[in-house]
């Protein structure tokens, strides 16, 4: 046998087969893997996707319990809200006046001016509530001016921290079945209302009066002395403990330098946040009974001789700079067919024409606005162009935390945007939330809007330690509790 | 080794190779796909946690007012006038000087508006006591340490809704609630001929929905007493139950830590407590098995404080319309009718403030 015969070797013909067969078998698995790479790839897109929409989720609702984009306890960087004056703000004095020394929403109370301090001998910004048992009765009615109300409030001497709910004066002092209608002002505070030290809550036929003490009840009245009787449409309300010669003299509701203080501290979102519920927030009347309005230092004069009505006393006076940024109407003229003034504002009819309020406000983080304009429009909401409620949208478009939480990613990824907005609309505070994304491959768009419950301002700043980081809370009245922003 | 086996080992590899290629991309897939559903299950065990704030913010506005049923014994529910008492205290300062003949002390004093009280009074409007009246307006907590909270076979918290006490809510769907209704689906011709007994009442002869009596709901046994419906069947539907809780702690008068949950502890904070409630069996009386079931848990902690103020803040318009300080309407378009949210109330109280906590309290 020949070595030509040892060689088992291929035709060409089965060479071309094999190869053809070969290149078939190889064109299927390239084939199949190819099409399971891509199958995994889109899976990988649409799990990154996924993935990404659920970040946003958590991150949104995260965001809605911790304030960090707003206000960030490990980045002093990103804490530009605790800024105590304007003027320490990049240098630009937006406000100058000394009693419109503001503070933003997440100051520390203990870094603001002496004016604002609470501390003893201070006379306190703060929310909290002044002991009328320590003015008499003509200190209650001089305060024309601003350095007499601030000596007036210093003399109250405010209590420095916030109520505790097992305070008298933190509670609902009105029938819980009250009607949807007229008569529930006796159910709420009566934030402005209580600059006496003995308010008595209605008499007689006069359900929901605030008289100026026990004394002026109509002669042949029966009156119990220091005991409040409030009537009803449905009978007496039931007796309240201002007064009651038995318990220490507690006559504290919320006035309207409180108020001034706390938008003075926090802005109108915020001073909203530490507001009693229920607050009262404006009270007027008509021409005949603004009419009967004792003026400052009219007040004896005007009981004398007979010409003031005396109930009104202690209900009636809103400072302006008060109403004119924490109230949001602005139809005052056809609501009182222009005879009504705003008590505190005296002859002044407010109305569209004089009054420019904005009936909405919102927080949002210092982003490619100045924060001069920031600033100014946090501070003073209502200042803009009149505006309706309904319009609301655009501004929140414009008032949005936004971040972009893959600001660098794969060129195949989707691009994920996240942004979280908080309002107060007509009392009552909103968040929205959005989380958007965009799918690289199809360039669809899809997002998720949410709105939800979490924590609010004022816990946001009790999450925040007074001298940095966050708070520990260990427990109420737990002396290892970290001072947070609240505390002097 | 010949070519042939030669061959065969080449195939064999490339095969090999080609099915491993193939084989590690599924279980890539198959992986990540996976890891994905956890995530999402997380995810949503956090969304069903966050719904429990919701749960459980509502039940402290509400459960002050409505009231419990079991405490003072007498088969009625008595409701309450919220976590501290509007009323402020003042009837109970005049029962207790009645009564007593003196003046109250301090913490007495302090302790008169603490509510929920009940809405029913033990004491006639002299003052005296009646049965079972101790001075003051009905309360419905007592102070009284009854619980055993951490398993040492102590009791050391008192019952809810005392201060210091805990409500564990665990979700789960009843077998048949009270009072259970059931969307019968249910034709109502109207019948058109006078001689027709039905003439004149359309939609009357099969009213929808009807009330679940007479049969079983869910597998549960029928009602068929008015005491049976209305008491319903509380337990738990199989396979309902282990899913979301919350459960509250009462800190202060009206203060609480409210703790959401999504998982299967049933609210249980650690096993002592479990042992504290003789609640083994709910675990098969394993620690190992309760505390893995809480390691998968997601669980979110909250403080609040609960107003008595039953509206938001709102900027209110009140004037004087000649007789009486009211909303004004001066005889114009009234400012109730025209900002309709300004009437809406509710019954239960305002939560004042909320505070998520980056880590538990010491009791919850």
């Amino acid at each position: 046998m020949t070595p030509f015969q040892h060689r088992r070797g291929f035709t060409a013909l089965e060479l071309l087969i094999a190869i053809a067969i070969g290149s078939l078998v190889l064109m299927v698995a390239y084939s199949a893997v190819r099409m399971a790479t891509a199958t995994i790839s889109a899976a990988r897109r649409m799990d990154v996707q996924n993935q990404a929409m659920r970040s946003g989720f958590l991150v949104a609702n995260e965001e809605l319990d911790f304030w960090t984009a707003l206000d960030d306890p490990d980045d002093p960087a990103r804490q530009r809200l605790r800024a105590v004056s304007v003027q320490q703000l990049d240098g630009k004095a937006v406000h100058t006046a000394p009693e419109q020394t503001y503070g933003l929403p997440f100051v520390a109370l203990k870094d603001l001016p002496p004016e604002n301090q609470w501390a003893a001998g201070g006379s306190g910004f703060n929310l909290l509530a002044a002991d009328p048992t320590l003015l008499t009765d003509a200190q209650f009615r001089d305060d024309a001016s601003t350095g007499e109300l601030f000596r007036l409030d210093r003399a109250r001497g405010f209590d420095a921290r916030p109520y505790q709910a097992d305070d008298p004066r933190r509670w609902y002092r009105g029938c819980m079945f009250e009607p949807g209608h007229l008569d529930r002002e006796v159910g709420r505070y009566g934030m402005f209302s209580n600059r006496h030290a003995d308010p008595v809550l209605g008499y007689g036929d006069h359900p929901g009066v605030i008289r100026r003490d026990s004394d002026d009840h109509p002669v042949g009245e029966t009156d119990v002395p220091g005991v409040v009787q409030i009537t009803g449409p449905y009978g007496p309300y039931p007796p309240m403990a201002w007064g009651d010669p038995g318990l220490p003299a507690r006559t504290f509701t919320w006035h309207e330098h409180q108020v001034l203080y706390g938008l003075q501290a926090f802005g109108s979102y915020g001073t909203m946040d530490y507001l009693p519920a229920n607050a009262v927030l404006r009270i007027h009347g008509t021409q005949a009974w603004c009419a009967k309005l004792p003026l400052e230092g009219d007040y004896a004069a005007g009981v004398a001789n007979g010409t003031i009505n005396a109930p009104v006393d202690g209900w009636v006076r809103i400072d302006e700079r008060v109403d004119h940024r924490i109230t949001g109407y602005n139809d005052y003229g056809s609501c009182f067919n222009g005879y009504g003034r705003v008590v505190g504002q005296r002859s002044q009819a407010l109305t569209r024409a004089n009054a420019t309020v904005r009936d909405w406000h919102s927080l949002r983080v210092p982003g490619s606005d100045s924060l001069q304009d920031l600033v100014s429009d946090y501070r003073n909401p209502f200042a803009g162009p009149e505006s309706h409620h309904f319009v609301y949208k655009g501004e929140i478009r414009n008032n949005t935390w936004v971040e972009n939480l893959l600001p660098q990613p794969p060129p195949d990824w989707p691009r994920l945007r996240l942004e979280v907005m908080r309002g107060l609309l007509r009392g009552r505070f909103f968040t929205l939330a959005r989380i958007r994304w965009t799918d690289t491959a199809s360039n669809e768009e899809a997002e998720l809007v949410l709105t939800g419950i979490g924590t609010t301002l004022r816990g946001a700043r009790q999450q925040r330690a007074r001298d940095g980081g966050w708070a520990a809370w260990y427990g109420r009245n737990d002396t290892r509790n970290t001072p947070t922003l609240d505390q002097p | 080794m010949n070519r042939s086996s030669a061959r065969s080992g080449v195939i064999l590899i490339i095969t090999a190779a080609l099915a491993a290629i193939l084989a590690t991309l599924c279980l890539t897939f198959i992986a990540r796909a996976n890891n994905a559903g956890a995530d999402s299950a997380w995810i949503g065990r956090y969304t069903q946690a966050r719904v429990m704030l919701h749960a459980g913010l509502s039940y402290v506005q509400e459960c002050a007012r409505i009231g419990w049923d079991t405490r003072l014994g007498d088969g009625d529910n008595h409701e309450g006038f919220g976590w501290v008492d509007v009323r402020g205290g003042i009837r109970d300062r005049a029962r207790f000087v009645t009564v007593h003949g003196r003046n109250p002390s301090g913490a007495e004093a302090a302790a008169f508006p603490l509510g929920p009280r009940s809405q029913f009074d033990r004491e006639g409007e002299d003052g005296t006591a009646l049965a079972g009246g101790d001075g003051i307006w009905d309360r419905l907590w007592d102070p009284a340490l009854v619980e055993d909270g951490d398993g040492d076979g102590l009791a050391d918290r008192p019952a809810w809704p005392a201060v210091g006490s805990v409500a564990r809510a665990p979700m789960f769907r009843m077998r048949r609630p009270p009072f259970a209704i059931e969307p019968v689906v249910a034709p109502n011709p109207i019948a058109n001929n006078p001689a027709d007994p039905a003439f004149g009442l359309p939609l009357l002869l099969h009213p929808d929905p009807l009330p679940a009596f007479g049969r079983g709901v869910a597998g549960g046994a029928p009602a068929t007493r008015w005491a049976d419906w209305s008491a319903g069947e509380r337990s738990a539907l199989p396979g309902s139950e282990g899913r979301a809780w919350f459960r509250v702690y009462r800190d202060g008068p009206a203060t609480f830590v409210v703790t959401c949950g999504c998982g299967g502890s049933e609210g249980f904070r650690d096993w002592p407590e479990v042992l504290g409630a003789q609640a083994e069996d709910l675990f098969q009386r394993d620690q190992r098995m309760f505390e893995d079931i809480v390691a998968n848990e997601v669980r979110l902690w909250y403080r609040i404080e609960w107003s008595p103020a039953v509206n938001g803040n709102e900027p209110q318009t009140i004037g004087w319309n000649g007789s009486q300080l009211s909303v004004v309407t001066g005889g114009k378009p009234d400012h109730v009718s025209k900002w309709p949210w300004a009437r809406i109330v509710n019954q239960g109280g305002t939560i004042q403030w909320i505070q998520r906590l980056r880590a538990p309290p010491e009791l919850w």
